[in-house]
């Protein structure tokens, strides 16, 4: 049981306990620079997340922090489920088509994100001439308007494949007698999903739903990738990284550290309320 | 359940398909631009390749200096997501089974670190304080846990493997490790398998990390060395989409061998949170 | 191993101190901390092992392949030179990968010279109370930087030239290594003369020279702007041309004296405008490190960008003829004849560096004049030091560059946490439509104004 020690310590050390010392760092004015004082500010820092020039991006990004998680737990799960209930029948070559659903979470972020540059490159990316030919806007990753459509866009072709799989290995644990049964009674395809399916893979709905929220609202990696924060693309998340290390200015500790705290509370209130919302569906189905 | 009609049958095959065209075209683009001279790709963008040109990875091989990258890649992932993988289970076989006191605690505590407040900056200040800053074992400390998503996938499969084992192993007098390796291992093989998929897909494709925690140029794992790369060549998309092929190359391999267990795998991680 | 072990342990103790902290026992850390736990009193430590024979020079720049290429041949030079030291010179985008890298170096003292991206600017006023220092202020405050006013190899550059570009309270603390102009437009030679047009030296007459290339099908104009500092650029070449004093209206801005609305800086935002609306479709999304490649391939007529890269340019194709000329933003020729810019990279060493001793001699070795005049070369740099650089680009710009005179993100001092529409140094064109969601200069002029002024 001591082995148990061992992750315990490194959670402690890497985890844990600096993810405690934010809130202790978001009181302070700590910064980047080797060698310059710090004191405690109270919520000086808070205050100048809301209350500076600058508000007006602040609040965009919680905006857009909020959509990207609501548009990609949506639409991912959604499609997640529907595709994998498709593809759980008999298909021609159906290991290949999973396969090939599931490949953009093993090409990472910077492979996919790379590519889908490329296809969306204003200079004869294939994506770009398609949508010239049909006369849509071009504008892409640089479209003030457009672009952080298309950052969920790829996200969303990136972990599909993802949710799918947990959704499959919900569907392949439901005892097929279950649905001989219903089809005797004579219930429909809809019925039958609605009271055989549904119920029976709500534990994995519940994981899947969970997770992607919880992932969702800290996810910036993509967007470092495809605009660099650029194109009104900011999120509350993508913001901590910038204020902490990738702003042309002195990184500013406790700023970024006042972003962390904030988005923590998004995170565990939504997570929170989503928790529970699903538990009590869990119940009743 | 056998009276799928021919219309429904083939409306199925049709999304299913029109699905996977989204999924192929950008790779098959991205294999297409990488067979092509700078010329042909500039003369026409979208056109097929002429010929089969592999030597553009030689190139791009030479000029992005990925031979370097690439080992650095291969030591954070493998030593990372194996003491990962090792310390998930250290943590998961006593949680799952409620042999330690508070194990529900422990458990929760552990699950925090899901929505935990980014801890970028403290761990920061943290890895240069321990002179951990820049160093290849600092890094790979950092991305080693035992708490990640394979310690939930762990936890929720144990669970479902029968006790009985445990007792006629105490019986035995088999010690506490040799247990785990000879007998939970082989049992928790396909959500080991998912797992180490999993892990190694973070540690590879970690971008944000090296980017911070390492500097040196020869430190750097093939991600970075990409995204410089693709700075440094937007001119010749060829190269580019050789060096984006190479990156993506290790890991499709290890997705071929470890595919066929991703299913039952992410049916153990989805037992219980 | 040892020592690893025994930091680790300190790290368990100081998580367990900051936790307690954290769980709200704030006055009693308050007291004890700012000794105990200030991020530079450990990380500043002098090196761990005494100082071998062998030591690596850490040296980080940007990429810029012309320059990078003589680094990499002067390095070589130098480690023959002196074969103890092994340079070790990193090269990373210019964007904000570059400026993140100076941030993790600097913070853990883990290189030894570093390329600062310009001189010193802006310098800071009196009347611009509570700005935000620039960085290398805050650098130099905090005594990360060495002195080098006493080091012989300073008295090599033009005293001119490091009195405005590296020198502080009268010390000197970088080698500013030269001077660009980049208010101007490179011109594609072939295209002006095949549709028989001049060189234009005011606004009314740079629009005829877009008209007659629209007329032919030519794209006239070609941005970087997906960097968005490339198109912005040509912002501040306007701004150079349009605006008579921009030093005085920096310090009107903040006395209250001039505004962003005022009518020479809405003049800027519509010709900015303007500039947009006649340039190639996408122009946003274009990259920086891709803009060459389209203006060599004669896509677009004319492209915004700085003196430094024309020897990319050339190196490209070299059979491409291009010229420059500064944009002309106002119809008085004598205002637009000369251009604006600033000075480019300076070398600075780190007061801790670990190899102090070393980064002298590097800066020593690239001062000597035959060193620093293939470095101007290579650059495309107008020289600070006393060399003639025979080179036909810089011949041909030479008329404009009688009167150079500072460029706007030399100059503007901006105040903190100022909103994204006068965030950083530049006049933010690139939110007019048609690249940005702003359809009137007029409304981003009254935007940034008020942004301006609730920043504090």
């Amino acid at each position: 049981m001591a082995l148990l020690m061992l992750p315990l310590l490194l959670y402690v050390i890497f985890a844990f306990g600096p993810s405690v010392a934010t809130v202790f760092f978001s009181f302070t004015n700590a910064t980047g620079l080797p060698g310059a004082e710090w004191h405690f500010v109270g919520f000086k820092n808070y205050d100048r997340l809301f209350n500076s020039s600058d508000q007006a991006e602040r609040f965009r990004s919680i905006r857009n922090s909020l959509q990207f998680a609501f548009l990609v737990v949506l639409v991912q799960n959604v499609v997640g489920l529907f595709m994998a209930l498709l593809v759980n029948r008999k298909l021609r070559a159906d290991s290949f088509i999973r396969a090939t659903y599931f490949l953009p979470v093993v090409l990472g972020v910077t492979v996919s994100g790379l590519v889908w540059r490329m296809m969306m490159n204003p200079l004869g990316g294939p994506l770009t001439e398609l949508f010239k030919k049909l006369h849509l806007d071009t504008g892409f990753l640089s479209s003030y308007g457009a672009s952080f459509e298309w950052v969920i866009f790829v996200q969303i072709w990136m972990y599909m494949g993802y949710s799918m799989t947990i959704f499959l290995a919900g569907l392949q644990s439901i005892p097929k007698d279950l649905y001989d049964a219903a089809y005797i009674d004579g219930t429909s395809r809809w019925q039958a999903f609605r009271h055989v399916t549904f119920p029976m893979i709500a534990p994995s709905t519940t994981v899947n739903l969970l997770l992607s929220i919880i992932g969702a609202l800290q996810t910036f990696d993509i967007i470092y990738v495809l605009t660099n924060g650029g194109f009104n693309t900011r999120t509350l998340a993508f913001d901590i990284y910038r204020d902490a290390i990738a702003n042309n200015t002195t990184a500013d500790y406790g700023l970024a550290s006042a972003g962390a705290m904030v988005l923590f509370l998004f995170v565990f209130a939504i997570a929170l309320v989503s928790l529970v919302a699903l538990r009590r569906r869990e119940v009743d189905l | 359940m056998n009276r799928e009609s021919r219309w429904l049958l083939s409306t199925r095959y049709l999304i299913v398909l029109a699905v996977l065209i989204i999924y192929l075209i950008p790779l098959f683009y991205l294999f297409n631009v990488s067979m092509k001279t700078q010329i042909e790709h500039l003369k026409s963008p979208v056109g097929l390749f002429e010929q089969f040109r592999f030597s553009n990875f030689s190139t791009a091989w030479k000029q992005g200096d990925f031979s370097k990258y690439i080992w650095n890649s291969l030591l954070y992932t493998v030593v990372s997501t194996l003491l990962s993988i090792l310390l998930s289970l250290f943590a998961a076989f006593p949680i799952a089974r409620r042999y330690v006191k508070f194990s529900n605690l422990i458990y929760l505590f552990f699950t925090m670190s899901l929505f935990l407040p980014n801890p970028l900056v403290p761990q920061f200040w943290l890895v240069n304080e321990l002179g951990m800053y820049n160093e290849q074992w600092g890094y790979i400390l950092l991305r080693t846990g035992g708490t990640g998503i394979a310690f939930l996938m762990f936890v929720g499969y144990i669970k479902s493997v029968s006790r009985e084992l445990d007792e006629a192993a105490a019986i035995d007098g088999c010690g506490y490790l040799r247990y785990i390796f000879q007998i939970l291992i082989p049992l928790v093989k396909p959500v080991m398998a998912t797992g180490v998929m999993l892990t190694a897909i973070g540690v590879w494709n970690d971008i944000i990390g090296p980017t911070i925690y390492l500097s040196d140029n020869d430190y750097q794992p093939i991600t970075r060395g990409l995204f410089a790369f693709y700075g440094q060549y937007l001119n010749n998309w060829p190269l580019l989409g050789c060096g984006i092929i190479i990156v993506a190359g290790p890991l499709i391999v290890l997705y071929v061998f470890i595919q066929r267990f991703l299913v039952s795998g992410a049916l153990a991680g989805s037992v219980k949170i | 191993m040892l020592k690893k072990v025994t930091g680790l342990l300190m790290a368990i103790v100081m998580v367990v101190v900051l936790a307690a902290c954290g769980g709200g026992n704030d006055d009693k850390a308050s007291s004890n901390s700012p000794s105990a736990s200030s991020p530079a009193s450990n990380s500043a430590e002098p090196s761990k092992e005494a100082p071998a024979e062998k030591v690596t020079l850490k040296i980080i720049h940007w990429i810029n392949e012309p320059v990078n290429k003589y680094y990499e041949e002067f390095n070589k030079k130098f480690t023959e030179r002196y074969p103890n030291i092994t340079v070790d010179y990193q090269v990373v985008p210019s964007d904000a990968t570059y400026d993140q890298l100076q941030q993790t170096r600097i913070n853990a003292n883990d290189t030894d010279l570093l390329a600062l991206k310009s001189g010193f600017a802006p310098i800071p006023q009196e009347w611009a109370a509570g700005a935000q220092d620039p960085l290398w202020k805050q650098w130099i405050d905090t005594g990360l930087i060495a002195d080098l006013s006493n080091e012989e190899f300073v008295k090599s550059y033009n005293p001119v030239d490091v009195q405005n570009s590296t020198t502080y309270n009268g010390k000197v603390y970088g080698i500013n290594m030269g001077k660009v102009a980049f208010s101007g437009l490179y011109y594609n030679k072939k295209i002006f003369a095949d549709n028989n047009l001049k060189v234009p030296t005011t606004w009314d007459e740079f629009k005829g020279v877009v008209d007659a290339l629209k007329a032919k099908d030519v794209t006239p104009l070609g941005f970087a702007g997906k960097d968005i500092w490339p198109y912005n650029l040509a912002v501040q070449g306007l701004s150079a041309s349009v605006i008579k004093d921009q030093g005085e209206f920096i310090k009107g801005l903040w006395t209250g004296s001039t505004k962003f609305t005022d009518a020479n800086a809405l003049e800027v935002l519509e010709k900015a405008q303007y500039l947009l609306q006649n340039s190639i479709d996408g122009v946003m999304g274009i990259d920086y490190a891709s803009l060459p490649s389209l203006f060599a391939s004669g896509k677009v007529a004319m492209i915004a960008d700085g003196t430094w890269n024309a020897p990319t340019l050339k190196g490209l194709d070299p059979t491409l003829e291009f010229g420059y000329f500064p944009i002309p933003g106002s119809n008085d020729a004598a205002q637009n004849g000369s251009l604006a810019g600033k000075y480019d990279m300076s070398w600075m060493v780190l007061e801790k560096s670990k190899n102090k001793d070393a980064a002298l001699k590097w800066l020593a070795m690239q001062s000597e004049p035959e060193n620093y005049a293939a470095f101007a070369k290579a650059s495309g740099f107008l020289p600070t030091q006393n060399v003639q650089v025979e080179d036909p680009f810089i011949n041909e710009i030479s008329p404009y560059l009688a009167n150079f005179k500072l460029a706007w993100d030399q100059l503007f001092i901006n105040r903190q946490n100022a909103g994204e529409h006068v965030s950083g140094s530049s006049v933010h064109a690139e939110f007019l439509s048609p690249a940005g969601p702003i359809k009137t200069p007029k409304e981003l002029a009254e935007l940034s104004q008020k942004e301006w002024d609730a920043a504090k």
